[in-house]
């Protein structure tokens, strides 16, 4: 899929919070050198509903990301049936066809220093999206994955609007080639589910299980033993545009 | 009077047994149309998850949306064979073609449409679901 080039000014980011991120960054990678950040997910028991004893998150290491590498998007796609992983979409353009989850390149044009992300939903505790959703299909499991009920979504697309991450597609043609635990259609919203499919029996997202450079870490950010947990508190790390106060599930460290 | 009377009785003899008969060739329709179609899992098997065939007919949309909102809001999956699921539905029900390829269970003569084009009632499930079991 195609990569986004993301100017400094368009991240949203001041020139004193990048170099002030930047230079934690270069810190954290001083703190835990070497540390492959990976963790199987706890199964909760077979016909018992999620709880909000958990919830879900991912760390994200930026310094870890690589350029050109896009396992993660290529990943997401097979596993839930979107861009190459479908034969759908063919007459949907670009900019028109589903993007789960995107690497985004950013370069700061005063130290030139570039890195690279993927940014999907960032599961928010607060969700603009189920905040403007006008018919409750924008919900919240109570393991704090944000994800559209497609039975309700009538595509009015006020969740695209107000999500600050981009993270949501809207299908514009009948699609034939879904993957049977991932149900997609026309006139409905989609995102990123955390793979919930996969978490809901005890795997980790596919994005995860996939990136070769360990740059991704989920886990459970309630328990504060959890590796992801343990990560977090010894490591500084960041949200996307935290001055909006979503509490993010997707963290970063090394921006 | 009495001729009134008559014919009053006449016409819902009439009546009655024109509309029982009515019903009887309903039910002798609804009950002759198999819809397991050869080929399929389910022509294989003794009975459906739910062994009562006339309970699946009539109650399997009430079954099909107590498991959707148990799914997607509370992320209890179906794991076993016996378990009420679309999946498990259309892994069972899709008959295979010619070519050894499963046909949708939307189409024309399938397992879903059979029923559904007969009742009238459209089958949205298959805007976004899957409509033949995962082969990979």
């Amino acid at each position: 899929m195609s990569q986004v080039k993301v100017e400094f000014h368009q991240a949203d980011l001041s020139k004193r919070k990048l170099l002030k991120a930047a230079s934690l960054g270069g810190a954290a990678l001083a703190v835990a050198p070497g540390i492959k950040l990976f963790q199987a997910a706890h199964a909760k028991p077979d016909g018992q509903p999620v709880t909000d004893k958990n919830r879900w998150g991912l760390l994200i290491d930026v310094n870890r990301c690589a350029d050109g590498c896009n396992d993660c998007v290529d990943a997401c796609q097979t596993e839930n049936g979107w861009g190459s992983g479908s034969t759908d979409e063919q007459n949907s353009r670009d900019d028109q066809k589903a993007q789960w989850i995107r690497k985004v390149s950013v370069k700061d044009p005063q130290t030139r220093r570039e890195f690279n992300m993927p940014v999907m939903c960032q599961h928010c505790e607060n969700p603009p999206c189920q905040d403007v959703c006008p018919t409750g299909a924008s919900f919240q499991r109570e393991d704090g994955i944000s994800m559209v009920d497609r039975h309700i979504c009538i595509g009015c697309r006020y969740c695209m609007m107000a999500c600050p991450y981009k993270a949501r597609s809207f299908v514009h043609e009948a699609l034939s080639d879904q993957r049977a635990h991932q149900p997609r259609g026309k006139g409905c919203v989609e995102s990123c589910t955390l793979c919930a499919h996969r978490v809901d029996k005890g795997k980790i997202p596919a994005c995860v299980e996939s990136c070769q450079h360990g740059a991704m870490l989920f886990g459970d950010l309630n328990d504060p033993q959890s590796p992801i947990s343990t990560k977090l508190a010894s490591i500084p790390s960041r949200q996307l545009r935290e001055d909006l106060k979503l509490n993010t599930g997707v963290r970063y460290t090394g921006i | 009077m009495n001729i009134r009377l008559r014919k009053l009785l006449a016409r819902f003899l009439l009546f009655s047994v024109l509309s029982g008969l009515g019903l009887m060739s309903m039910n002798l329709v609804y009950a002759g149309a198999s819809e397991v179609l050869s080929g399929s899992r389910a022509a294989s098997l003794d009975s459906c998850v739910i062994p009562d065939t006339d309970d699946m007919r009539r109650n399997h949309m009430e079954l099909l949306f107590h498991k959707r909102d148990q799914t997607m809001r509370q992320g209890i999956r179906t794991y076993g064979d016996n378990e009420v699921s679309l999946n498990g539905c259309i892994a069972c029900h899709a008959a295979k073609d010619d070519q050894g390829q499963y046909i949708p269970v939307n189409e024309e003569g399938q397992f879903c449409q059979t029923c559904h084009v007969r009742v009238a009632a459209k089958l949205d499930c298959f805007d976004c679901h899957r409509t033949t079991p995962e082969t990979n």
